[in-house]
């Protein structure tokens, strides 16, 4: 059960009356089971791991919490066991081949027999939810949560536990503990999310996904200089529409049932510089990694002052890069977004003397090239992201400078125009979300009449031009 | 040195590091409250402030800094 399954869209209204005619008491126990329902109905067996990280960083935070003479053991062991069950699911496969190849260069065979079982959904999400509670107790943040049903709903909780974002317990522990009567402001305002998400992924991620996936599929062996281009500029739009349009789906079913998650993007793609993309872009992964790694990272290295910055920004995305999955690809992404913000922070200062010398920062010239540059280099380090192997990715950046010649889209006149069309009313819709962001209300319109007219707007075209047989989210892999 | 000078001289430092002088520390000022304080610049803050303070932060103190009040207070502990 997948948030596009007709099965969830008749789940999810049950869940939400029976949870509200419930006595607030009992709700943290009837979430609970509907949770491990919704996740055992995806993948029942590895229910068993999704249990296992629960109750070993809920009994290791207690532990923690009571004999202070071996926390960091305690904490050593439960780091071990976790990222050790990340490590065989995800990344042993990977490490055994690439190590099987480094040894056949030493002239010495040995056989590793690979894995084949399937990746846990959610399990790198869950994993470092649970990772971040445990940290949290550790350093004192936050006090040790004794109600076991509460932290297995922390772990388990079905809006969030596929694709994030990766919650926080400061946050969500308070809110199961205590949780709010019922709110009309905040269910609407969670039905309204999950329709603008549901548009964002049915109509503009998966119609462009239709035509960048016969150019990615080998397309890119043939195609004119202009539709490579082409497809390589669109493609952060496909992987933005589909990743931010399942997370508002996640965040408006949570905030259904009265819970206010954390936001994950916020209009990445206006972003002036890497650095700030990379704040306004699944910023549910990167303050977790900011603020267990990378600010650790900092504090150790700042007698290198900003070449310690360089190397912990490099630090940082390696590990963003390799939190994706196990491949060269993604340990490349993460290399050149290392890049791009390590160099950032070197020639920061250089940058804004510049800009204070010929007063560039207030100019919308200089702002807007900022903000297509930006946009490039994203684009750029996506190419290697989407594709398959680094072979891949140099052909696909070698196709960028063939003859320019015609944009052969593969797909018909009509589908070509309903994705342009769908394309270009997202990004108006984002370029006034971010610059006008009280003007042109739609679905939060004060006339009623306006909001129902935009409400049926978005269904019809749901509906009617978005692909309702979706194979499930690209993050649904990671 | 009192509070209010701690204070008014770490704000020299967030001006010049920062390059706005238009911030004006408190202390419950946090990284929310100004744009340019971010991960990258927070640890060139605390470098700065320990050159001008000549004075070395444990990394358990920087990393338990909840707003400018608490860093104050560590650098006042610190004075000789």
């Amino acid at each position: 059960m997948i948030f596009t399954s007709f099965h969830f869209l008749l789940f999810l209204p049950i869940v939400c009356l029976l949870y509200y005619a419930l006595p607030p008491k009992i709700r943290s126990y009837f979430i609970l089971i509907v949770s491990y329902y919704f996740y055992l109905n995806i993948q029942p067996i590895y229910a068993l791991l999704l249990f296992f990280t629960t109750i070993t960083t809920y009994f290791s935070a207690c532990c923690i919490n009571k004999w202070s003479n071996n926390r960091k053991m305690i904490l050593i062991i439960t780091l071990v066991l976790n990222f050790g069950i990340l490590f065989i699911f995800k990344y042993y496969n990977f490490t055994v081949a690439t190590l099987s190849e480094i040894l056949s260069y030493l002239h010495i065979k040995i056989y590793f027999p690979p894995l084949t079982w399937l990746l846990p959904v959610g399990i790198s999400f869950y994993t470092f939810q649970a990772i971040g509670y445990i940290l949290d107790v550790y350093k004192g943040n936050i006090k040790v949560e004794r109600n076991f049903t509460i932290y297995a709903l922390f772990i388990s909780f079905f809006p969030l536990i596929l694709s994030g974002p990766i919650e926080r317990a400061g946050n969500m522990l308070k809110q199961f503990k205590n949780p709010i009567p019922f709110s009309y402001t905040l269910i609407t305002e969670g039905f309204k999310m999950m329709l603008w998400g549901y548009f964002l992924k049915l109509v503009v991620a998966d119609n462009l996904g239709k035509y960048l996936d016969s150019f990615y599929n080998g397309g890119f062996e043939y195609a004119s200089g202009a539709t490579t281009t082409f497809s390589v500029l669109l493609y952060p739009l496909q992987m933005y529409s589909d990743f931010a349009g399942y997370s508002l789906i996640a965040i408006g079913c949570a905030r259904t049932l009265g819970i206010i998650a954390m936001n994950n993007f916020n209009r990445p793609f206006f972003s002036e510089s890497m650095p700030i993309f990379w704040r306004k872009w699944h910023i549910s992964l990167t303050s977790w990694m900011t603020d267990y790694v990378f600010t650790p990272l900092t504090v150790a290295l700042r007698k290198w002052e900003l070449k310690g910055i360089a190397l912990a920004s490099m630090i940082i995305f390696l590990l963003v890069g390799i939190w994706h999955g196990a491949s060269w690809n993604y340990i490349l992404f993460g290399a050149i977004h290392g890049t791009y913000v390590g160099s950032s922070a070197l020639f920061q200062k250089k940058r804004k003397k510049i800009e204070k010398s010929y007063s560039l920062s207030t100019k919308r010239w200089y702002k807007a090239e900022r903000i297509i540059s930006t946009y490039l280099l994203a684009a750029f380090a996506f190419i290697i992201f989407r594709t398959t192997s680094i072979e891949q990715a140099c052909k696909v950046i070698q196709a960028l400078f063939r003859p320019w010649g015609q944009l052969n889209h593969g797909a018909s006149n009509a589908e070509f125009f309903v994705m342009l069309f769908f394309l270009l009313f997202f990004i108006i819709s984002e370029f006034k979300a971010n610059y006008y962001p009280d003007k042109i209300q739609l679905l939060n319109n004060s006339h009623f009449s306006i909001r129902v007219v935009s409400y049926i707007g978005i269904a019809l075209a749901i509906l009617l031009f978005g692909c309702l047989d979706t194979n499930g989210f690209i993050y649904f892999q990671f | 040195m009192d509070t209010n000078e701690v204070l008014k001289q770490v704000n020299e430092i967030f001006i010049d590091v920062l390059d706005n002088e238009d911030i004006i520390l408190r202390n419950d000022t946090t990284a929310n409250d100004i744009e340019e304080w971010d991960s990258l610049t927070h640890i060139q803050l605390v470098v700065a402030v320990e050159k001008h303070f000549k004075i070395r932060f444990t990394s358990k103190e920087i990393l338990t800094w909840n707003n400018i009040g608490d860093m104050i207070e560590s650098i006042i502990q610190k004075q000789p």
